[in-house]
Parts: C-alpha cells; sequence; structure tokens
C-alpha cells in the first residue's frame, strides 16, 4: 500500500534517532582499508592464479617444471597423508550439509567460469597440498630433510573443532573448512603437478563443500582437465557437455574444448 | 636481448589492473562491513576479485561497474558466512554492547566503526545486506534490491526491521552510558 517510499537516510536525516547520524557519519570516514602490503600479496594472488593466456602456451613448461618440484611435494603429501591417516586428527567431513541458499543474488551473469589458466608457477605460493605449509620447504631442497617426523597433518589454518568423526567419504584426507580459493589452489597446484587425480579429489570435495561457490566454473573446468588427463574422456566430454552449457561465454572454453577434441 | 617480449596482455586492453586498484579499498569495506572477520578479508577480498577478473568479459555495463563489483562482493560474503557458520556456530548470545565512556556523537572514527560493527552484528544477513548498501553504502534501494534479490517493498520492509533494531541497541547504550 504505502508506495515507492522516500525514505532519507540517517546520514542525512536530522530525525534519525538520537546519535545515529553521527555514528553513521563518523563510521563512514574511519579508513580502515587493506595495507599497501595487503593490496600488492592480494594483487599478485589474484594475477598469478588467473591470468588467462598464460595457460595455453606454457603449460607443458609449467607441468614439466612444476613435476620436479611438486612430484616430490606429491610423493611426500601422499606419505604424509597416509601416516595421517590413522589419526585422521580432524574428519572434515559434515562440510556440505544443507547448502544454504545464498542469500545474496548473484549478478546477473550466467555464471563463472573455470580459473583453469594457471599462469607461469613462479609467483603463486600455493600450498601444494592440504598440507602444503609444511610440504613446501622440504621438497624444494632435495635430499636434506627427511620430512615426516614433525608433520602431524595439523589442519593448515584453522582450528578445527574436535568434531565427532564424522561420516565421511574417504577418498581424500580432507582438510578442515578452507577458503574456496585455497582449495582450488590446491587442485591446480595438483594438476600441475601432474597429479591429475588429486587434483580431482580435490574439485570433488569443492564440490560438495561449495556447490555453487563463487568458483564454481574455475572448479568444473579443473575437473574436465583432470578427467582428461587421467584418460577418463566419457566423463570429460559429458561434463564439459553440461560446462558448456552452463558458461556459454566461459574464458576456458577454447582451451577446454582443445583438451576434449585432442585426448592424449 | 633488449627487445623485451611484450608481456602486454591478452587482447583487450586489460582493464582489470585499474579495476583492481580503483576498487579494492571499497571491496574491503563492504566485505567488513557484511560481516567477513577482518582475519579473513584478505582471502575473501581475493575471492572477489577472482571472480571479478574472470567475469569482466561478461560485465556487460548494464550497470555500473561499481554495482556490478558489489554483486559479486555480496555473493561472495554470502559463501563465507555459510563457510564460518559451519566452522564455528553461531554465537548465540547477542553481543554485549557497551562503549567506553564517550558519548555515541562523540566516537571518533575508530570506535565509531568498532560499535557499528556490534550493531550491525544484530542483523540477520537479510536486513544486514540492506541495511549496509543503503545505509553505508547509500546506494539508491532500487539498486538495492536489485543486487539482493527481492522486491522493492521487501527492502524497504527489511530496512525499517534492521533500523528498528539498530536504534533499540543504540538506545539501549546509550541509557548505559547515562547510567555509568
Amino acid at each position: 500500500m504505502s508506495k515507492v517510499e522516500d525514505v532519507v537516510r540517517w546520514s542525512a536525516d536530522p530525525d534519525a534517532p538520537v546519535g545515529m547520524r553521527e555514528l553513521l557519519r563518523a563510521a563512514n570516514a574511519a579508513e580502515d582499508g587493506p595495507s599497501a602490503a595487503q593490496i600488492a600479496t592480494m594483487r599478485g594472488h589474484v594475477t598469478a592464479g588467473l591470468a588467462p593466456k598464460a595457460a595455453l602456451l606454457s603449460i607443458r613448461a609449467v607441468i614439466i617444471s612444476v613435476l620436479v618440484v611438486g612430484g616430490v611435494a606429491a610423493i611426500i603429501g601422499y606419505a604424509l597423508s597416509r601416516s595421517d591417516q590413522p589419526e585422521a586428527s580432524m574428519p572434515i567431513a559434515r562440510l556440505e550439509p544443507a547448502p544454504l541458499a545464498p542469500i545474496a543474488s548473484p549478478p546477473p551473469a550466467p555464471s563463472p567460469a573455470l580459473t583453469e589458466s594457471p599462469p607461469s608457477a613462479p609467483s603463486t605460493p600455493p600450498p601444494v597440498l592440504a598440507h602444503a605449509p609444511k610440504l613446501a620447504t622440504p621438497p624444494a631442497r632435495g635430499p636434506v630433510t627427511p620430512p615426516k617426523p614433525a608433520v602431524r597433518a595439523a589442519p593448515p589454518e584453522l582450528e578445527t573443532p574436535p568434531a565427532p568423526p564424522v561420516v565421511v567419504p574417504p577418498p581424500a584426507p580432507p582438510p578442515p573448512a578452507i577458503s574456496e580459493v585455497t582449495l582450488l589452489e590446491q587442485a591446480r597446484v595438483a594438476l600441475r603437478g601432474g597429479n591429475a587425480a588429486r587434483a580431482l579429489e580435490l574439485a570433488d570435495q569443492h564440490a560438495a563443500v561449495y556447490p555453487d561457490g563463487a568458483l564454481a566454473e574455475e572448479r568444473e573446468a579443473l575437473a574436465i582437465e583432470a578427467l582428461a588427463k587421467l584418460g577418463r574422456h566419457d566423463e570429460a566430454a559429458a561434463k564439459w557437455t553440461k560446462f558448456a552449457s552452463s558458461y556459454p561465454h566461459s574464458n576456458y572454453r577454447a582451451r577446454l574444448q582443445r583438451l576434449i577434441e585432442i585426448p592424449r | 636481448m633488449d627487445s623485451s617480449p611484450a608481456i602486454s596482455a591478452p587482447e583487450s586492453p586489460p582493464p582489470f589492473a585499474m579495476i583492481y586498484d580503483d576498487h579494492v579499498k571499497f571491496v574491503w569495506r563492504v566485505l567488513g562491513r557484511l560481516g567477513v572477520a577482518r582475519a579473513d578479508l584478505e582471502d575473501v577480498c581475493q575471492e572477489v576479485f577472482i571472480v571479478v577478473h574472470r567475469r569482466l568479459a561478461e560485465f556487460e555495463g548494464r550497470s555500473s561497474l561499481r554495482t556490478w563489483i558489489y554483486g559479486i562482493a555480496l555473493r561472495c560474503a554470502a559463501d563465507y558466512r555459510r563457510r564460518d557458520a559451519r566452522r564455528r556456530p553461531a554465537s548465540s548470545a547477542v553481543p554485549e554492547i557497551a562503549i567506553e565512556g564517550s558519548q555515541l556523537e562523540d566516537l571518533d572514527a575508530r570506535d565509531a566503526r568498532a560499535t557499528l560493527d556490534r550493531l550491525l552484528e544484530l542483523l540477520d544477513p537479510d536486513k544486514r545486506e540492506v541495511f549496509v548498501l543503503f545505509e553505508l553504502e547509500e546506494l539508491a534501494m532500487a539498486e538495492v534490491v536489485a543486487l539482493v534479490g527481492c522486491p522493492l517493498q521487501t527492502g524497504y520492509s527489511r530496512l525499517h526491521a534492521a533500523r528498528d533494531i539498530v536504534a533499540a541497541a543504540a538506545a539501549r547504550m546509550r541509557a548505559k552510558e547515562r547510567r555509568s
């Protein structure tokens, strides 16, 4: 019934509740942004993780170079993850109960596309595997450190509540609630490192936790690539068909299409 | 060897770097207002720009670039809340609001921000989004509802509900100050 209201903002309304006008104005004046260092770091991560063109040509080179380091890390990671299994200090499981409806409506666009194009390896400091933090260094050094001792697969970034051992499929040594970015970054690194199976695992994990996540497009592209690399062409093709219709304008189309059409 | 290989952008001028520089602070601020914890701002902010980067080609100028980015930030903040809620059971208790000494009107910028954060914590996500976008970001209500995805009238009722909650809490705060 009320026609379009003409609501005056509190910050401009002399009749706003006492103090609110001042409070809002003062709060708005508080410049409390990211530090210059944070701005630079984020810029680095965003561009490093996404430069779309880099991947096309350099992917092979990257794979090769990453293989050396990544391969070692992957092996160690695998060994570690196995040793962790028994204690399973933290059951990641129950991450995906009810996917809540996103509260905010996303932008109109169709939807995300995959960031599959990992630029060149250098700048990305990404965690290698779930256990990345600790693994990252040892492998690079090579022979020196026997990395297994200390590692107890402590959750890398956050403390997980001592949740009761939940029900989850055993496949991945699931890291606790990690951010979308981190999860996919790990998947990407695994893929670049030649560990397509691991990449796929992580992509599946992402799909379980963030079915409609902001990076769903990245995830799908990555999964397609991983499937193709694993020689699971039928699955890759099926996923690709779905991807192509879901993300008609995806930046990854050309690249994925190539993968699908020229299975190796 | 001095013919530096043109490391130029892919094809079209890549305004991304510019967009990033122009908007990073604003995205950071909005995310904070929408409830992303300080410690997580960097991660979530990064997520927003990954999406911006990826979707830039799809941006059709139907809205302003800023509004478009608001949409992405809103979505990422919502994803974040979901994630965060899982990680840490909602603190059911209404945060105790108390400010030291000074009057609401006299808070300096930092205290004002902190106070405001606590007030915003009282709002559920729907109301919070509307309140933040309208009162703090100063978007027009039509834009707000387009972003949030609800009818105009719903937008207004969320705003009013949010205002009631905030005003009541602020009044309690003042009463407390007076008593002390």
